[in-house]
């Protein structure tokens, strides 16, 4: 919250403003559609009718200036590298990145010169989900994962 | 052209058919799983996180033979082998699988010759933590071996899940020695 | 003057609370029509999602990026905005519930509406990128095109009413019958230029999210955007609520003159919000079901079918009235 950013002891008020704010933020989580190989079209059918994410305030957005999470969902090769870095620095504050996939994670099976391995080398993650590609519900567990952790981060509390 | 031409050019009655159709689609039952509340069934076959045979209380099945390191695409395994406390012939100390680059191909499973390592049908697979985190050690496998040896569930196919019991005999009378 | 002040109040959060959640019943609808839930888990039914997304919306970096002219940067969502919410003051929601009563209140609405458009132009103009200026180009030629049927849409009511006053075409209508009747062509020309003016599928090709990445306000951070998506609900909002009261009667409804005083006025809030809502929906069963249009033949469909039957409704309306 720029300069009111952990300032304050934690008494009533701010501990409860916290989580107010934590709330708010966990229950409209907007991603960027980041899709750059096979685990975007489990992220689409995440998205679709079978498994819906519009059910927990999910709603994908177009512009980097508008979203505050990054799914990383597919390979990295060297050539989008700075693509993504780009895309990340345009996202404004507060921010997460999530790593659908074995690719994004950790290079999967790709080990070589022109696939960077692990998106981790470039920006920083919250929550990798493992799998080839992840099914949707993978996706959803770890987008609840992501969801703990923004309700227990503190915004107003030193 | 005829009168229906006309009609159809300048009252747009496919415009309108269209839109009755999605307003029809309103009152269809809706086809949402709600995910952690209800779950789908998956498949008997289908390739999850990994489980490790145990032959008896305490004592794996898995020789530490190399062969599914081998098979592996994502060179993911690594194990180390030591003297089997119980008879002749060698046995795994740490087996560990990177679930972070795990592909899920199941070729581990497919070239085991003592049947040790399989792929079970849960999907459970995101963390917070780091990456080194990711990884499926010994005392994990054998303890999802266990879990699925006291299935009881059928799949949607009605395919009982805990079919590893059955299959587990089977490879125990196949193999006469270690 | 306290009085006018009290009813300005209330007339402003009355709208911005509609239009927030005018955002849940949407996502609702397309869910209900896409076969799944909308927004369930935020509260009872989804209900406290507008809440959310404006707390969330609040407490993020608000920043401008560097290449940017500052001083239209930051005003263009206002312009949008304002003229939007300026435009209600003159509406007539039910028997002598209004803020105010100008002789000229119809083109005051389509004037306001006319000034939406500039808000557009320093959007993209201003966010110096390619894609906003290209959709911002785009939208406003949209939108001034559409502006030309919607304006001879409703010379036709002028002709039989004989006033420019929303007060009294509604109360000629309470007297005689909804001027839907008379005037299907003019209502048909109304509300396809509505949804045209007002940027919305079919006709969303500005913010289209497959053509251009976020349309005119992709570089607006949190705020500026929440104006932009408040505006065009708004705006939608307001053409929803001229095309009831000029051509669907406004708060009069069956049995209305049965009454008196303040359940007279209440019945005809009632009618009124039930005949605004049936319209809101309308607008989001056509987002849900039609593609968007290309650009070159929302431009024709304009400029070759909808300016002449127009025209062709103004000069049968003159005619047959001038006869009977």
């Amino acid at each position: 919250m720029g300069i009111l950013n952990n300032k304050f002891n934690p008494n009533f008020i701010t501990t409860n403003v916290d989580k107010i704010i934590g709330l708010s933020r966990s229950h409209s989580i907007w991603p960027l559609t980041f899709g750059l190989s096979c685990c975007a079209i489990e992220m689409m059918s995440a998205g679709a009718s079978k498994y819906d994410l519009d059910r927990f305030g999910v709603l994908f957005r177009a512009s980097p200036r508008q979203a505050d999470l990054l799914i990383v969902a597919g390979t990295v090769n060297r050539k989008i590298a700075p693509t993504v870095r780009q895309v990340y620095e345009q996202m404004p504050e507060p921010k997460w990145v999530i790593a659908m996939g074995v690719c994004a994670t950790s290079g999967g099976v790709y080990d070589s010169y022109a696939v960077v391995q692990g998106v981790d080398e470039i920006v920083p993650v919250d929550v990798y989900i493992s799998g080839c590609p992840p099914r949707p519900e993978a996706l959803l567990d770890g987008i609840f994962e992501l969801k703990k952790i923004i309700e227990t981060t503190k915004v107003l509390v030193k | 052209m005829s009168t229906r031409d006309i009609i159809r050019k300048y009252l747009f009655t496919e415009l309108l058919q269209g839109m009755a159709f999605t307003f029809k689609n309103i009152f269809v039952p809706k086809v949402t799983t709600l995910y952690p509340y209800e779950s789908v069934q998956m498949p008997r076959r289908a390739r999850g996180i990994h489980y490790m045979r145990e032959k008896e209380e305490g004592l794996t099945a898995c020789t530490a033979c190399n062969t599914c390191v081998k098979a592996c695409p994502a060179n993911c395994i690594a194990l180390t082998k030591t003297k089997c406390p119980t008879g002749k012939g060698s046995i795994a100390e740490e087996y560990t699988i990177d679930l972070a680059k795990c592909i899920f191909c199941g070729y581990c499973s497919d070239v085991c010759p003592y049947d040790a390592i399989h792929l079970g049908h849960s999907l459970h697979l995101a963390t917070q933590g780091s990456r080194e985190s990711m990884k499926a050690d010994l005392p994990f496998l054998t303890g999802n071996y266990y879990t699925y040896l006291d299935e009881e569930e059928n799949d949607a196919y009605g395919v009982n899940y805990g079919l590893v019991r059955k299959f587990s005999d089977k490879s125990q009378v196949r193999l006469q020695e270690d | 003057m306290f009085l006018v002040l009290v009813q300005i109040i209330t007339m402003i959060l009355t709208v911005v609370m509609a239009v927030a959640y005018m955002t849940w019943m949407e996502r609702k609808i397309i869910g209900a029509i896409q076969n799944r839930y909308g927004v369930k888990h935020t509260g009872p039914f989804g209900l406290l999602q507008p809440f959310a997304d404006v707390l969330k919306l609040i407490t993020k970096e608000s920043f401008s990026p560097d290449q940017v002219n500052k001083p239209l940067f930051k005003v263009a969502p206002l312009i949008v905005f304002v003229p939007a919410i300026l435009s209600f003051s003159v509406i007539p929601f039910s028997y002598g519930l209004w803020v105010s009563d100008i002789s000229v209140s119809l083109l005051f609405v389509l004037a306001m509406g006319s000034l939406g458009t500039y808000g557009i132009v320093f959007a993209g103009w201003s966010s110096n990128s390619k894609y906003p200026m290209i959709s911002s180009l785009r939208s406003t030629a949209q939108m001034i095109s559409y502006e030309v049927p919607l304006f001879l849409s409703l010379i036709g009511v002028i002709i039989l009413t004989g006033s420019l006053s929303l007060k009294e075409i509604v109360e000629y209508q309470n007297e005689h019958m909804w001027l839907v009747f008379p005037q299907i062509l003019g209502f048909l020309l109304f509300a396809v230029s509505a949804v045209a003016e007002t940027n919305r599928a079919p006709f969303d090709l500005a913010e289209a999210e497959t053509e251009l990445v976020g349309g005119f306000f992709t570089e607006y951070p949190s705020m500026g955007f929440a104006l932009f998506f408040l505006a065009e609900y708004a705006s939608m909002f307001l053409m929803s609520a001229v095309a009831v009261t000029v051509f669907l009667g406004g708060w009069s409804g069956p049995f209305i003159n049965h009454f008196d005083g303040s359940a007279k006025v209440v019945i005809g809030l009632m009618y009124f919000v039930i005949k605004v809502y049936v319209l809101m929906f309308i607008f989001v069963w056509l987002r849900a079901t039609f593609p968007r249009l290309r650009y070159d033949q929302l431009m024709s469909f304009a400029w070759l079918y909808l300016i002449p039957l127009g025209l062709f409704n103004i000069i049968l309306t003159a005619v047959l009235a001038y006869i009977f």
